[in-house]
């Protein structure tokens, strides 16, 4: 009659819930409503990786539509840095001006007379000669295979944020004077360096603020691995000419924000496709559009074990597609972005 | 003078008020000194248990309600007409001319005497037989003639062994069926139920007895169920099963009946409130129809009312002095189930019945 003496509970009636992650906008003439979990409607949320740049997206599927939102990280150079912890209350919208991000003209170098050629290599991948443009936000790896008028040659690697604002700015100045005694430094505008570890040609030498090397007669590869107080941590290399015939390379990462100072950090996209088309805020003036977070709290996991974060916003913004044709997109939108 | 049944009923009504019948000692003297076979017997200690023996009957029923008693019925066959029983008035005199003291295995009587007796009447001295029944107290009321004549030996012995029992204990085991609601197509569903019940009766009247005990009930649920689906929003939308199966319930309970006896049967009202004490649940939780934990054990009573009032009828017939069997119908005042989370609903008309075998204990 008993089968056991153990306790169970009769819980709570459940509480039948409503949609979580929803949009209900006009976009154009049309109302738009998605609901996660109505009509075969989810919402999946992910990092996708742009140019090496992370960007959290949260797409909400419907029959019909499927909206797409894209934030992009502001905190590429900081190791510790919570994408989660650091979304502002106010998103802008992705700048789309047209212009590139980076220019690099060899005539811009002060030894440019003794630069023959310049190989580019971005993401290890032969991007040309001599000129290098770059027109999308990312973290690239920008290697410099120059040629000396001299014959000789060397590729120095530097990693590139472009488009984004870097946590921390600082660059390496060097010469080789006349003994060919290495004299290294860091210029830091913000002087918020913590420590240096100077390597030359592979070998850690010092992790003084300075250094002064003496060094043959050769090309050198210095590289500063820059400790800033605030966690960021950036590696740059340059040439230097122990041959004394003007070989060297300067510290190019300067040209991160040569041309620009638009960034990306923490800024939005939104796309919507239905009936075959694509429309995003990408192509469209939207510097006057609106992105409101009223709410940015955890919400859980996703299936993947995933951290995923409960965004809500209203959003008054310009979609256009392929051809041009514009549609005002103005409404309330719940989506989850993951945090990590 | 001829006696009618109204003559005998008044002579038996007036040994019951008090009237002495007359009795002579010495008469049993003289019969001693005729019959030899009886000289034995009729020692001092006989003599005077004769005495008291009659003296009993004829003033114990008198006392009837006050001690145990013994009281007398006397038949006479007189010799003046065989083809019928004729009983001289008592209030003439007689003259007893022999008496024997025997057991009696024929009239329920524990023993009686008889012998020959001499009744003057007006017109005749009649010679008659007699014999004189003696029989155990009836605490309530002696019988009536017709009763005492009607009776069959096992009945009277039954009615006055109880009888002479004004309390006593009593043990009852119960089974039987009851419906306190509807399953999910409205249909009334019937569940088993035991019980174990123990308890004290009294007579409170002739022929009532009130009884109070403490009961222990089990009862057992098919189909009494909560049957919980909730969708939960969150990417897309997941299916949440949370099912309640009860399968049975305990309680206790203070049964009160007041019953009315006639020989063998027994009828009343009863009136019991109980008090549930725990369930028997079965949980299965599943997620998109997937089981992903199931448990079984016990549970309060959160959803079920904790008390109830049951009102009903019993009815019991004796197999023997000490046991009996019986039924019972009982309607459920109070509804068992309070919460409207269960499949199906709380039958406005709650039924149950019970079949029941109950021994008797104590004198």
């Amino acid at each position: 009659m008993f089968v056991s003496c153990n306790k169970v509970e009769i819980d709570e009636p459940p509480v039948q819930g409503s949609p979580v992650f929803k949009v209900n906008a006009t976009f154009g003439s049309e109302q738009l409503e998605l609901e996660a979990g109505e009509g075969n409607c989810e919402l999946e949320s992910y990092v996708q990786n742009e140019n090496g740049a992370n960007v959290h997206c949260g797409k909400l599927s419907g029959t019909d539509y499927t909206v797409k939102l894209k934030v992009f990280d502001g905190a590429l150079d900081l190791p510790n840095g919570k994408f989660q912890t650091l979304l502002p209350q106010i998103l802008s919208f992705t700048p789309s001006n047209g212009n590139s991000f980076i220019h690099i003209d060899p005539s811009d170098f002060p030894n440019y007379e003794h630069i023959e050629q310049i190989s580019w290599y971005v993401d290890e991948v032969f991007y040309g000669t001599d000129y290098l443009d770059i027109s999308s936000p990312g973290k690239y790896s920008v290697c410099a295979d120059v040629l000396f008028d001299n014959g000789s040659n060397s590729m120095v690697c530097n990693e590139f944020l472009v488009g984004f604002r870097p946590s921390s700015d600082a660059f390496v100045s060097h010469f080789v004077d006349q003994q060919l005694r290495l004299h290294a430094w860091i210029d830091a505008y913000e002087k918020n360096v913590e420590s240096v570890h100077w390597y030359v040609d592979g070998n850690l030498v010092s992790e003084e603020e300075s250094i002064i090397l003496q060094v043959n007669p050769a090309l050198h590869k210095v590289m500063a691995e820059i400790h800033f107080t605030n966690g960021a941590v950036r590696k740059k290399t340059v040439l230097a000419d122990g041959t004394l015939q003007g070989c060297f390379l300067d510290d190019l990462t300067i040209f991160e924000t040569f041309y620009t100072g638009q960034y990306n950090d923490f800024t939005v996209q939104l796309e919507i496709s239905f009936q075959g088309e694509l429309y995003t805020t990408r192509l469209c003036p939207n510097e006057s559009s609106s992105f409101d977070i009223s709410e940015w709290t955890y919400y859980g996991k996703d299936s993947a074990g995933k951290s995923v974060y409960k965004i809500t916003a209203d959003v008054d913004c310009i979609l256009s597609n392929s051809s041009g044709d514009e549609l005002p997109f103005s409404g309330n939108i719940i989506f989850g972005l993951p945090g990590e | 003078m001829r006696w009618s049944k109204e003559d005998i009923d008044a002579l038996y009504n007036g040994i019951d008020e008090g009237q002495e019948f007359s009795f002579d000692p010495v008469y049993f003297e003289d019969i001693e000194k005729q019959l030899p076979v009886l000289r034995r017997r009729t020692s001092v200690f006989g003599f005077w248990l004769n005495v008291f023996l009659v003296f009993l009957s004829s003033v114990g029923s008198v006392a009837v309600s006050r001690a145990p008693e013994n009281v007398a019925r006397i038949t006479y066959t007189t010799q003046r007409d065989a083809n019928e029983q004729v009983a001289p008035d008592p209030s003439e005199k007689s003259n007893i001319l022999s008496a024997e003291r025997s057991p009696n295995t024929e009239n329920n009587a524990s023993e009686f005497i008889q012998g020959i007796a001499m009744f003057e009447e007006p017109s005749e001295v009649v010679q008659s037989e007699y014999r004189m029944d003696v029989y155990p107290v009836l605490p309530v009321k002696p019988l009536s003639i017709e009763e005492l004549n009607d009776s069959e030996p096992l009945i009277s012995s039954l009615n006055r062994s109880i009888s002479k029992q004004r309390q006593h204990w009593y043990a009852t085991f119960n089974s039987g069926l009851q419906q306190s609601w509807t399953n999910v197509g409205n249909h009334a569903r019937a569940n088993m139920s035991v019980s174990a019940e123990a308890g004290w009766s009294v007579r409170v009247g002739r022929q009532l007895t009130a009884s109070a005990g403490i009961s222990f009930h089990w009862t057992s649920f098919d189909q009494l169920e909560i049957k919980e689906r909730t969708k939960i929003y969150g990417f897309g939308y997941a299916t949440y099963d949370n099912s309640y199966s009860f399968t049975g319930m305990a309680s206790m309970g203070i049964p009160l009946s007041l019953t009315m006896r006639s020989n063998r049967h027994s009828f009343g009202p009863l009136l019991e409130f109980r008090r549930n004490l725990f369930a028997q649940i079965k949980r299965v939780q599943s997620w998109n129809d997937e089981v992903f934990q199931t448990s079984k054990g016990v549970t309060d009573l959160a959803l079920l009312n904790r008390h109830s009032l049951q009102l009903g009828a019993r009815y019991e017939f004796a197999l023997n002095e000490s046991l009996s069997i019986g039924a019972d119908v009982r309607y459920e005042l109070v509804p068992q189930i309070t919460s409207d989370r269960f499949e199906g609903k709380v039958n406005s008309h709650p039924l149950s019945a019970n079949v029941s075998i109950k021994a008797y204990f104590g004198k």
